[in-house]
């Protein structure tokens, strides 16, 4: 952030739309629905990507929220990474895994998750 | 089993925004890794992860149909890994498959259950990954305009980079096939 005074917390903003999304029991379909933002700018969201100012708009608008409470002159602090026994996926894989299959696919989900958090 | 009233509807919606996206039109071919791009999620594949995981080798060899692709996340922030070993028709409908998961904001679960090892399924997701991929890589339009013999099987297949499989199932699913064949019965009574 140097060279800047401010920054748009976008995750911070992700996870109040989660929880508004949560309180009125939708799923994240509903809130592209009701607030007319496309799928692909819920997941370029999801990813850590500053929605454009349209959809900045018709989110806070459908939640109710401030988008200045998002706007932060601080440093961010380092998200926590979360224990590997809770990493969740989707996968694509033959349906009957061996044991040494399952062992496999375990390697590759620490793999992966590892690649992953190495880019924060 | 059928899908949620208005899914095959949504699910067009969805896959044609997601190409107007990225400036792909109904009959072009929808590469799933520009697509990705477009929606920051990183791709990785199995042999870049061989050198330290012996994991990624056995489906490379060993197991090679075993596994095809998975999305692993931190919090809501995630990364494909896909079998790069499978031949590129294929590769393009796993990466479809995994984008498409994300698209319809699909909740992630443990690939295993903690106590029985077993595999995770929930086949509602599936199938509409499944449905929406097929969306996003032959357009119901495509599907239409191979079946009244705009594109032959071969030139639609070369163009969009899908399986001959892929490309048939669509036919079948969009209706395709069947409106011309009406269409054409009707012709051949009057």
């Amino acid at each position: 952030m140097s060279g800047k005074f401010g920054w748009f917390d976008s995750t911070a903003l992700y996870d109040a739309l989660d929880a508004e999304r949560r309180s009125r029991n939708l799923n994240w379909r509903d809130v592209a629905t009701q607030s007319g933002v496309s799928a692909s700018t819920l997941t370029r969201m999801a990813q850590g990507r500053r929605p454009d100012v349209d959809g900045l708009a018709a989110l806070t608008t459908w939640a109710g929220l401030k988008a200045d409470d998002y706007i932060r002159s601080e440093h961010k602090a380092p998200s926590q990474a979360q224990p590997l026994a809770m990493v969740s996926t989707h996968l694509r894989a033959d349906k009957n895994l061996t044991e040494r299959d399952a062992k496999a696919l375990n390697a590759v989900i620490q793999a992966a998750y590892t690649h992953l958090t190495a880019k924060d | 089993m059928g899908f949620a009233r208005g899914y095959k509807a949504e699910a067009k919606r969805i896959a044609t925004r997601a190409r107007g996206e990225i400036g792909v039109g109904p009959f072009d071919r929808l590469d799933p890794r520009l697509l990705a791009q477009h929606l920051e999620i990183p791709i990785i594949t199995l042999s870049a992860l061989q050198a330290t995981c012996w994991g990624a080798s056995h489906f490379l060899s060993t197991a090679q149909e075993t596994f095809s692709a998975l999305t692993v996340f931190q919090g809501h922030r995630r990364l494909v890994v896909h079998n790069d070993s499978h031949s590129s028709s294929r590769q393009n409908s796993n990466l479809a498959h995994e984008l498409a998961h994300s698209l319809l904001q699909h909740e992630p679960a443990p690939a295993l259950d903690g106590t029985t090892g077993c595999r995770n399924w929930n086949n509602i997701y599936e199938r509409e990954a499944e449905w929406l991929a097929g969306e996003l890589l032959v357009t119901s339009e495509m599907a239409l305009a191979v079946a009244r013999g705009r594109f032959t099987m071969k030139q639609a297949q070369i163009t969009l980079r899908v399986s001959s499989q892929m490309l048939n199932w669509r036919l079948n699913v969009t209706g395709a096939r069947r409106r011309v064949a009406r269409a054409r019965a009707r012709r051949h009574a009057s």
